[in-house]
This record gives C-alpha cells, structure tokens and sequence, in this order.
C-alpha cells in the first residue's frame, strides 16, 4: 500500500511541475522547457499507469470499483488524450489546459478519497461496463469543458484586443467551438450507455428500476442538458457564446453529481 | 578548396536587373555543363528563382572563381562590371554556408518565413546534381541546408505571423473563423487597401468577396480582378447581413458603418460571430458596434498591434531557426574534418590488413597441415586483433580531426603508423580533397616536430568550441 502512496505523492509533485513548465513555456517558450514538460507529463503518464496497475494487482479486478479508481481513471485519460492530441493534432495550449484539469481531478483524488467504499454487487461485467462508458463519457465531457474554457479566454482577449502570446497560440474560436461539440458527440452517447447499464444492474441486483435514487435522476437530467447542447449547436452552427456557458455549466453540474449528489444515493459508493 | 556564392537578390538588385541574369528551367542544364567544363569551378548549384539568382560553388582558388563567376553574371546582364558589382554579394566559407542555411529557412525571404523555398532550393540541388555538377562537398551542403529548412517550418512558427496591416486582418479573421473557406468577405471601398486585402482574403481560401463602392464601376473592376461580386452602394444594406468578414477602407468622412446599421445587420444575421475591420482613417465603422453581442471590430491602431505582437514573435522564431543554422554550420564543419581523416583511416587499415595478410600467408607455411576451419578460425582472430588494435587510434583521429577543426594531425598519425604521402594519396582517390586541397599546408617533418604542434591542441571533449574546418573560415 505504502508503494502506491508514494507514487501517487511523487506523481502529483512531478504533474504539478509539469504544469508549471508548460505555463512558463507559454508565457517565455523556451525548446527544453517544453521537452521537459513532455518528458514530466509522461512520468506522470506512467506513475498513473503504475497506480492503476497495483490497484488491480491489489483488488485482483479491473480497478473502477472505488470512486478513486474511476477518478485515476478518468485524469489518466485526459493525460492520455491530450498527449496523443498534442503529438498527432497540434492543437496548442491544449496540453496545458487538459492537464489543468487532470490535476485538480488527481489532487483531489490523491488526498480526499483514497479510502473510500467499493462496490460488492458486480453481476458479472455489467457493472464495469456502466463505470467504464460513465468514465468514457466523464473523459469526454471534461475535454469539452476544456476546449469552452479556451474558448472563453481566447474570446476574451479577442474582445480586450490583448495580441499576447495565449492569443498567438491559442486556436481559433471556430476549432476550439468545433472540438467542444465533437467531444460532447462522444460523451452524450456513453452517458447513455451507462445510464442503461446502470438501470439494467439495478434490475438484476435489487429487482427494482431505480426511479428515485438521486444520482440517476440528476444524470438523467445532465443528459438531457448536454442533448440540449447538441440540438441547439447543431441548429445555429458556431459561435452561440450562450451554449459556451451552457457546456461549462453543464460540466459543474457534472462535477456536483459525482461528488455531492452520489453522497444520497442508495446504490452508488459514498466519498 | 573554397566555398562560395555570387549573386543578387531582391534587397540588392532591381526586378530589371534580376530578370536578366535570372536562368531558365531551359537553360539551366547548359549552364551547369558550362561551369562543369571549366577548371575554375569544381561544383556548382544555380538557383534562380524571381526574387534571386545565386551561383553556389567549390572552386580552386577564391579570387579566380569570384572572378569567373561575377564575370557570368556580368556578361548575362549586359551591364558594365562596377554597375552589376554593386548589386551583387560575395560570400566565402561560413558566410556563404549559413546564407545558403538562411536562404532555405526563409528568413532571407522577401516575405520572412515562406516555405516555397525551400523547395526551390531542393529543386536546384537536384537538377545540379543530376546533371553532375555537384560533389561531394555541395551534397552535404544541401543536404543540411534543406534539412535546416525542414526543421525551420516543423518546429517554429517562422511564417505564420504576418508583418502588414491588411495580412495581420486576415489572420485575425482567422482566429475567429479557422479557416476561411466557406465565409463571406464584404469589401467596402475599391482602393489600394482593398486590393491588397483581398488579395490576402483570396489566398486564405475565402469562399465569397463581395465589393462594395460608391462608383460603381471600380467596385466591378476590383472584384473581376478577385473573382468576386460588385455591390451598388445603395445595397450595402443588403449584403452586409451575408458578410462574416467586413472590411471598410473608403475615405468617407463619417461613420459608412454606425452601430444601428451594425445592429440590424446582427440581427438579421441572427448574431453570427461577424467582423468588422476598419482600415480607413477618419474611422468607417463606429466602434459600439463591437459592444454587439459576437461582433468583433478592430481599427488600425488594433491592427498595428497585431502586427507589433507578430514582429515579436517573428524576432523570437528567427532566433531559433539561426540557432539551428549554427548547429547545422558545426555539424558541417565536424563532417568535413571528418572527411579529411579518411584516407589516413582507409590507410592504416589497408595497412593492418596487409599485416594480417602476410601473417596469415607464413602460418600456412609453417603449418601446412591445417584444415580449412583451422584456418577460417586463424583469419578470424588475427582479423580481430587488427580491428581491437585500430578502433582507438582511429576514434581519436575522427575526434582529433574535428577538435583541431582540419587535417593538422594526419602527418602525425601517418608518421606513427610509417605511412608515407604515397599510401595516403593512393586512398584520396575517392576524397573531395583529391580536388584541391583546402590550401592549409600540413605540418611537415619528423614527428618530434609534429608533436610539438601539439601544443596548439584546442582543450580535447570541447568540440562545441573547436574552430571550424577551414573551408568555411
């Protein structure tokens, strides 16, 4: 236990590091500052990779049962993604905001709920496949919630007429509208899944459909807001700034519903 | 041995001059077979594109081939040799190394950072060395210099920050629109500023221009010129709805754009993400129309900040790619050093296997019993006491060679291993300096007075500081 505990203390030293450099890159680039960030992120990559590994060494299943395992889940994603986007799809800076939110999520995961309550019930795979798409689409909703907050700043300084180098690098407002709506696209139909998973595991553990527990209801309702966001988008094409804001509000009600709300719920773990 | 360049460009000669002497696709191969066939130039590249021609050559001697070739030029411009003299640039050694290195990178470029170059330059390489005019010392060359250029567009931003003020408007409706196919951009006004911006629209892919103006008819002339569609003045109303993109540069003395019009326009346009760019003094469009929900309007004064931040970061990517100019300049140096140790290696190690030989031939006398896989084994092993026995010397020869930065120490080394002038000319036949040789004369005699040069040793494992090979000083 004791060895994860210090690759999780060590990962978030070297990620908050990282995220340092990358900020100073921007503000004063620099080649080796850059490639040090790079060669920082993918230490972290592995650490992650490394935590997940002894977890599932430790429970002797795929680690998604605790609400720490779906967390180091769904960060090691976005690392994931956003190196993979950086090398293959150069959208700039997005390496430093992903990983902005990467972080937060590890923190938080490092040092409020590492000893939080398993789930018992699993009935077969069907379990893990609603955590797994419900992380999928986590994943994806927080690249959308990225790509809006790099909107948001990008329009503000287009707005102050600030020609800075956050200016000069970021993307334009079309593409970084674009990938919002694209990430969204994958997220909507994983949240799908998982509801449906959800709502077949609740038949066959309590014979019952979970009508009134409040996690399902509010996540119901979150799909329905990011349905919203999908109809509305693909009518009025880009630049609705409204939906902007509506895609960050989304992504807070998504954050509350994993942290607060899964609180009162009868079915799901308790941070 | 010397490297050089000879030619004009846009900064040094006028378009007249440089259309004369500027050479054909046509006449370049007659050209290279005329440098080819002179004992002046030992390799050439002719690169001549419209905003310069340049003579990159190794020639014998510095002053005959400086002359050579000005007088080429001279006699293709038909001018007199003190007019031409003055419009062109001679380069040796480095210079003419890291020019070369600058011209590949674009930052030579008329407009800093353009990446058709570099293609040109391959182009000319190519064609140069199909028709054998290079050798060895110009395939390196261009081989790095393009490399160079490579790196120049993949790792920096070099061409991406436009310097004038109609570009720097392009860019910034690209950081609105992305790309700017699909958009429409509405002109207002038909003068030079127009023309010029919507050259720059056109080249950004923008899908639809419309032009508006008060006469009509010059509204028509430019957009014939651009492909576009002339709008009456009176309907500017009409079309401004349709434009993402509306740039205003007329000399009206009031606002042609206020922001009630800007308003309606929003409106009706149901408050897609619009701009408006305002290059006209006094200003065309009244600036509340960028309190306007997704209305974007920028005048002069913010485009010259565009364009301070553009040269800025221009400055700071042009600082880079000289960087990578340097180390590719090094890298150069380090490979002709290099390439002066070669005979002296290829010697030492005919040497070692002619030793080998001979031991091996006098076994097989004195043991005439051997069989065939005793024998095998033998040539093996005395083979590889060969081999164990040369790999230092002949890695401290290669590091010897680039730290002294030419070919100081091959009589050293030639006298320690009793190779004579003879063992190492026959094994140059192959080299670039059987050509000529750099000019610098080795160190010659016994080797206790070699050894003394030692002691003009640059620090040894300092390469980064060792002088260059003096072809390029």
């Amino acid at each position: 236990m004791w060895v994860s505990r210090v690759i999780l203390d060590g990962l978030v030293v070297v990620y908050a590091l990282s995220l340092v450099l990358l900020f100073i890159d921007v503000v004063q680039p620099r080649r080796t500052v850059n490639r040090t960030a790079l060669v920082l992120l993918f230490l972290v990559f592995v650490a992650e990779t490394a935590v997940l590994l002894v977890r599932l060494r430790i429970s002797g299943s795929v680690p998604v049962y605790t609400p720490f395992d779906v967390m180091m889940l769904v960060s090691w994603l976005i690392l994931l993604v956003a190196l993979v986007v950086n090398a293959f799809f150069r959208i700039d800076l997005v390496l430093f905001f992903a990983n902005t939110v990467g972080f937060a999520i590890v923190v938080f995961d490092a040092f409020a709920a590492p000893n939080a309550s398993m789930y018992q019930a699993r009935e077969g795979d069907i379990l893990a496949m609603h955590i797994a798409s419900a992380v999928i689409s986590y994943t994806a909703f927080a690249f959308a919630f990225v790509f809006a907050v790099m909107y948001l700043v990008q329009e503000r300084f287009l707005r102050e007429k600030q020609w800075n180098r956050w200016y000069i690098r970021l993307p334009s407002l079309e593409r970084l509208d674009t990938y919002g709506f694209r990430s969204i696209v994958v997220g909507f139909p994983s949240l799908l899944i998982s509801i449906m998973l959800g709502v077949i595991w609740g038949q066959l553990t309590l014979h019952r459909f979970l009508l009134f527990d409040p996690k399902p209801i509010v996540t119901c309702g979150l799909w329905v807001m990011y349905g919203i966001y999908l109809v509305l988008r693909m009518r009025h094409g880009f630049g609705a700034q409204r939906l902007i804001w509506w895609n960050v509000v989304c992504f807070a009600l998504l954050v509350v519903n994993f942290v607060v709300v899964g609180n009162f719920s009868v079915v799901h773990p308790k941070f | 041995m010397h490297i050089m360049v000879v030619g004009l460009n846009h900064t040094t000669a006028p378009v007249e001059v440089r259309e004369r002497v500027a050479i054909s696709d046509v006449e370049l191969d007659d050209v290279l077979a005329q440098f080819r066939h002179t004992r002046t130039v030992l390799e050439c590249v002719v690169l001549s594109t419209c905003n310069r021609t340049e003579l990159y050559a190794v020639v014998n001697s510095e002053r005959a081939g400086e002359d050579f070739l000005v007088r080429f030029l001279v006699d293709r411009a038909g001018l007199d040799m003190d007019t031409l003299k003055r419009q062109l640039y001679v380069k040796t050694g480095q210079s003419a190394v890291t020019h070369l290195m600058r011209v590949a990178s674009g930052l030579d470029s008329m407009v800093v950072g353009e990446t058709q170059i570099l293609g040109q330059v391959r182009s000319a390489f190519l064609a140069a060395a199909d028709a054998g005019a290079t050798g060895a010392l110009l395939n390196q060359l261009f081989r790095l210099a393009v490399h160079v250029g490579k790196r120049a567009q993949s790792e920096t931003s070099i061409g991406q920050h436009p310097v004038s003020v109609s570009y720097a408007a392009v860019q910034l409706a690209k950081k609105v629109f992305g790309e700017l196919g699909g958009r429409t951009a509405l002109l207002i006004g038909a003068g030079s500023i127009s023309r010029l911006t919507a050259q720059h629209l056109k080249a950004a892919g923008i899908e639809r221009l419309l032009v508006v103006n008060r006469t009509f008819e010059r509204a028509q002339q430019l957009a014939d010129e651009f492909g576009g569609t002339a709008v009456e003045w009176d309907r500017m109303v009409d079309v401004l709805s349709a434009a993402d993109i509306v740039v205003s540069a007329t000399r009206h003395p009031g606002y042609v754009i206020p922001s009630t019009l800007a308003e309606q326009a929003m409106l009706a346009r149901n408050h897609r993400p619009t701009m408006y760019i305002d290059l006209a003094v006094p200003r065309d469009i009244h600036p509340d129309a960028g309190h306007l929900r997704n209305a974007y309007v920028y005048d002069i004064d913010d485009l010259e900040g565009v364009v301070a931040a553009n040269l800025a970061e221009r400055e700071r990517q042009a600082a880079i790619v000289e960087k990578l100019i340097a180390a590719s300049l090094r890298e150069y140096s380090q490979w002709l050093c290099e390439q002066e140790v070669v005979p002296l290696i290829s010697a030492v190690r005919a040497k070692g296997e002619a030793i080998q030989t001979s031991v091996m031939e006098s076994l097989k006398r004195k043991l005439p019993n051997l069989s065939e896989r005793e024998v095998e084994l033998l040539h093996k092993h005395t083979m590889s006491i060969v081999n164990q026995l040369l790999r230092d010397p002949v890695l401290a020869m290669k590091e010897l060679a680039t730290e002294a930065g030419g070919a100081k120490y091959v009589p050293l080394f030639a006298e320690l291993f009793g190779l004579t002038r003879e063992d190492l000319k026959r094994y140059s036949k192959e080299s670039w300096q059987t050509a000529g040789g750099h000019g610098e004369e080795h160190v010659s005699g016994g080797l206790v007075e070699i050894a003394k040069s030692l002691g003009l040793l640059p620090r040894s494992g300092d390469v980064g500081s060792a002088p260059l090979h003096p072809v390029l000083r």
